[in-house]
């Protein structure tokens, strides 16, 4: 361990191999540069209302109504890049399916107008309606296939839908198009200024609509969903209906584009959504940065303004836009809207640093022993935590495993493995390579399911069942290599704990509330842990893998569980981060929950476990009793207090952990 | 009856060319988990070479036959270059196999943009290389063509198969497959092997668009049926199986033509569409499919 070396001239990081120590300048840049909605910093809607009121100007300075109607595309383009930035960016589900989704929504506006007679207003329920299934429909597969697949069956369906168009010429008039399509009536319709009133604000309700639910609980949902899916089920997020939720929600912007399209264009036709519509979609958002809330916007004025140039059907315009998704894809993966936002707040920083050095914030090292605290557990002192750990012995189980089978293909993994797990007890559990520890981990929080035997929780026998049913009974587990959400702050990942579960009466309103604020229970889980409270507003993608780590055990933590699986939490680990971690499991075994880890070291659950259960072909060899040994150890502990590490025991010779 | 006879007769030949492009795509995902875009250009440009080099110009059969298998070699091999290897030197091989879509989509569709440039969105006839007196049999015409091109893919996925299971290319490449970082440090040098894929997935691809033309006539448009009619024999078929993807070719080939004898001709894509999504529901990973690839237990979900 080094002290953080504090030089406020210097805006680079120490060169080394263990970047520990880093300056507070260059700390509190990287604090402000989250990329995306980040808690630590108020969401603020002067920026976009300075942008609406600007766009909202642009009828003053033209009268031509051509001109407008070009603006209005834009516009009407851009919607539908919001809905895809949402569904593909956001919330990483591959889908590609828009241009189809408009179209249904356009054709059934127009249907209804042309054949029906009935007017704008009237159709845009149906319309809504329309995309919102068949946006359902497309992603449906997605419940079965993996991820790419699903991108390349959306991608069939854009090449199928004009034929289908074409084939039902009888309907859809085919490729002559579909018309004469009214506008509104009254004024939206009559005059050109208000119509393209009308549709930024349309488009601006698209825009705020995303940027509250991102700003949301919500925004941790989704974002889980794209960056560590199985991290969300394990919390008790239902997966299905989430990604149901997302498809339904994307495709309600595209939707609105569809109906504004046909009822602004007055003739439909098929090829308004093919395969050039898919391809300036997505050449806007991978411009703009996918998962950004500009990145649509900027990208699909870009590129529909250069359409509009070349001619939306010109060979040329294809060519620039099949080069722009291959170069953007390439060369900027992030698109342009985080680099720039990256440059003006480094340059916002270093005003406010050179104004006012007190502004720079606090200065926090990333390191393990920094952020997590290695005293014993407040709230359990020694000895107490030595009477309760007498009361533990004559303890129910909390959760008891019996006769339990599982087999992959002719394999018999598990064979009849019994194990019991106490309360406020650390079990460590052990074997050689193919003994069965990860799939046993898996069967109890539900991720593989069981050929035979019975699992009680709490008495309450537990069935076979998805792991976010699993995780909402009080099971909870880590990974061995964390599925964390990089570019959201320890705070909101550990919230994600708390979000699959049932709501509570009272504790819920405190933490949906959209603020910097964080919730009761992260704050708690993290005390409980001995986090500093400093480290929740940090982004967990500058987190080092110890803590990493610490913010899996967090997010379980918030749920309250009965049980924590964690997947081998010490591999890979430097020393001096293991002492830490065993501080932790042992806060978090005090806390009254029992605690299950799969560890290769020997030494080290021998250090931290009550109990080892040892594992051979997939039966369970041995269960060891480590109390003895461990009470030892504490009493050596408490007898060097003001060291506050168990340093004896650990036998690294590492200095003592302050900051 | 004899309608439908023509028509078996037909989807099979097609299908076989549909095969081909589907083992293009099953050689490159297993070596490298990457989904090449580009193949439904590479299987176009071999398409509209014949019609340049043989129709229009009467160079001899074999030697526009080098070409295109030379064009489609280099141009695999250069998509990987282009579209796949900048990106794992950026950020490895995590999200892969859905960041190369992208850049593979966007520069097959530029590419496709260009090509147009040079020949317009015109269909292009081309004559066929073998005779066009049909053969009979029970008193149904087939054309020789659909023979040459079932029987070429089928003399290819024979070749690849040995080539897999008994040479040592085959064993690096299934090394390859099962574990690239244990193959890199076996000392196989993954990148070589993973570029002849891609340069092997071309020339696959290139034939494909050889053989074909006679039958479909050369044109700019092709390529994005191909790409994806190609997706749908391997989806269909099975993931990570070379059987699975010919097989997978001759069903959507069978799809294309029979079909058609009753309903409205582009309603086939739908027909395709509609298989494949029902096939995928019922079995996601095909109907000769692994859960990784070629019958190993790990699944590669790159």
């Amino acid at each position: 361990m080094t002290t953080a070396t504090t030089t406020k001239d210097t805006g680079s990081r120490p060169a080394g191999p263990n970047p520990t120590g880093v300056g507070g300048l260059v700390r509190s840049i990287a604090r402000r540069s989250a990329v995306g909605p980040s808690t630590g910093r108020k969401p603020t809607l002067v920026g976009p209302g300075i942008v609406l009121v600007v766009l909202a100007l642009i009828p003053l300075m033209t009268n031509s109504g051509f001109e407008l109607s070009r603006l209005e595309l834009i516009l009407t383009y851009m919607m539908v890049a919001i809905g895809l930035n949402f569904g593909f960016g956001l919330a990483g589900q591959l889908s590609i399916a828009q241009p189809v989704i408009m179209g249904v929504a356009a054709y059934t506006a127009g249907l209804l107008n042309v054949n029906q007679g009935w007017n704008a207003w009237a159709t845009l329920v149906p319309a809504l309606v329309a995309a919102v299934i068949i946006g359902m429909l497309l992603n449906a597969p997605g419940f079965r296939l993996r991820g790419w697949y699903l991108a390349i069956t959306t991608f069939f369906a854009v090449l199928v839908f004009p034929s289908l168009v074409t084939a039902a010429q009888r309907w859809t008039h085919g490729s002559t198009g579909l018309g004469p399509i009214t506008s509104w009536p009254g004024i939206i319709g009559t005059t050109p200024q208000v119509q393209f009133e009308f549709v930024l604000g349309l488009t601006a309700v698209c825009w705020l609509a995303v940027w509250a639910i991102a700003y949301s609980k919500w925004g941790v949902l989704l974002r889980s969903m794209r960056d560590s899916p199985n991290a969300a089920g394990a919390s008790g997020v239902n997966m299905p209906m989430l990604s149901l939720a997302v498809s339904a929600l994307a495709s309600l912007p595209v939707g609105l584009a569809g109906w504004v399209f046909a009822h602004s264009a007055e003739l439909i036709s098929p090829n308004s959504f093919g395969f050039n519509l898919l391809l300036l979609l997505m050449a806007s958002v991978m411009l703009g940065g996918r998962g950004t809330l500009w990145g649509p916007v900027i990208g699909t004025a870009v590129f529909e303004t250069l359409s509009l140039y070349i001619g939306a059907f010109s060979v040329y315009n294809s060519i620039i836009l099949g080069f722009g998704v291959f170069v953007c894809a390439t060369a900027f993966p992030t698109g342009i809207v985080p680099p720039v936002r990256e440059f003006f707040r480094v340059r916002l920083a270093k005003v406010q640093i050179a104004g006012e050095p007190s502004l720079a914030g606090p200065e926090l090292d990333s390191s393990v022993a920094a952020a997590v605290s290695t005293t014993p557990p407040l709230h359990a002192p020694e000895a107490p935590a030595a009477a309760s750990h007498a009361a533990h012995a004559q303890a129910e189980p909390v959760l008891k495993l019996t006769g339990i089978h599982k087999a992959f293909g002719g394999n018999l993994v598990l064979d009849d493995v019994n194990v019991d797990l106490y309360p406020g007890k650390v079990h460590g559990l052990v074997g050689p390579n193919g003994s069965g520890k990860t799939t046993l981990l898996n069967v109890i929080t539900g991720f593989v399911s069981r050929d035979g035997g019975t699992v009680l929780l709490r008495g309450q026998p537990v069935p076979n069942l998805r792991p976010y049913q699993i995780a909402r009974r009080g099971i909870r587990r880590s990974f061995q290599v964390p599925q964390v959400i990089g570019e959201l702050s320890v705070a909101e990942n550990m919230r994600l704990g708390a979000l699959g579960a049932p709501p509570q009466a009272g504790e819920e309103s405190v933490a949906t509330s959209r603020k910097a604020e964080v919730p009761r229970r992260v704050v708690k889980a993290a005390e409980e842990l001995g986090l500093s409270a400093e480290y929740l507003d940090m982004p967990v993608k500058e987190l080092p893998l110890g803590l990493r780590r610490i913010v899996e055990i967090g997010r379980a933590m918030v749920a309250e569980p009965a049980v924590i699986c964690l997947d081998e939490p010490a591999a890979g680990l430097p020393e001096e981060d293991l002492v830490v971690l065993q501080q932790t499991l042992h806060r978090v075994a005090a806390g009254g929950c029992a605690v299950l880890l799969i560890e290769h070291n020997l030494s080290f659950v021998r250090e931290v476990a009550d109990v080892m259960i040892e594992l051979q072909d997939g039966n369970v060899a041995e269960i060891t009793e480590l109390r003895s040994l461990h009470d030892d150890r504490r009493a050596k502990a408490g007898g060097q207090a003001g060291a506050g590490t168990p340093t004896a025991a650990a036998g690294t010779g590492r200095p003592e952990a302050t900051r | 009856m004899t309608l439908v006879g023509i028509a078996i007769a037909a989807g099979l030949g097609i299908g076989g060319i549909y095969g081909l492009v589907a083992m293009g795509y099953t050689l490159i995902m297993a070596s490298s988990g990457v989904f090449n875009f580009l193949q439904g250009t590479i299987v176009m440009g071999g398409a509209l070479t014949m019609y340049w080099l043989w129709q229009l110009e009467g160079w001899p059969f074999l030697s526009v036959i080098v070409i295109v298998a030379g064009g489609g070699l280099l141009v695999g091999m250069m998509s990987y270059a282009a579209a796949v290897q900048p990106v794992v030197a950026r950020h490895g091989v995590s999200d892969l196999t859905e960041t190369t879509l992208v850049t593979t989509f966007g520069l097959g569709l530029a590419l496709n943009s260009i090509v147009a440039l040079v020949f317009g969105y015109t269909t292009y006839p081309v004559n066929s290389y073998v005779s066009n007196n049909p053969w009979f049999i029970d008193g149904i015409p087939i054309r020789p063509i659909y023979v040459v091109m079932l029987g070429v893919t089928l003399l290819i996925v024979i070749v690849m198969e040995i080539l897999l299971k008994r040479t040592t290319t085959g064993l690096v490449l299934r090394a390859t497959v099962q574990d690239a970082e244990g193959a890199r440090l076996a000392g196989i040098k993954v990148t070589k092997v993973v570029l002849w894929a891609f340069g092997g997935a071309g020339i696959l691809a290139a034939v494909a668009g050889l053989m074909m033309v006679p039958v479909t006539q050369a044109s700019q448009g092709i390529a994005n049926n191909l790409a994806l009619f190609g997706f749908a024999g391997m989806a269909i078929g099975g993931y990570g199986s070379f059987k699975g993807a010919f097989i997978g070719g001759l069903i959507v080939g069978l799809a294309t033509t029979i079909p058609a004898i009753w309903v409205n001709p582009s309603l086939v894509s739908t027909i395709i569409y509609g298989l494949m999504i029902v096939i995928l529901l019922i079995r996601p990973r095909g109907l000769f499919g692994t859960a990784g690839s070629f019958g190993s237990a790990r699944l590669r979900s790159v």
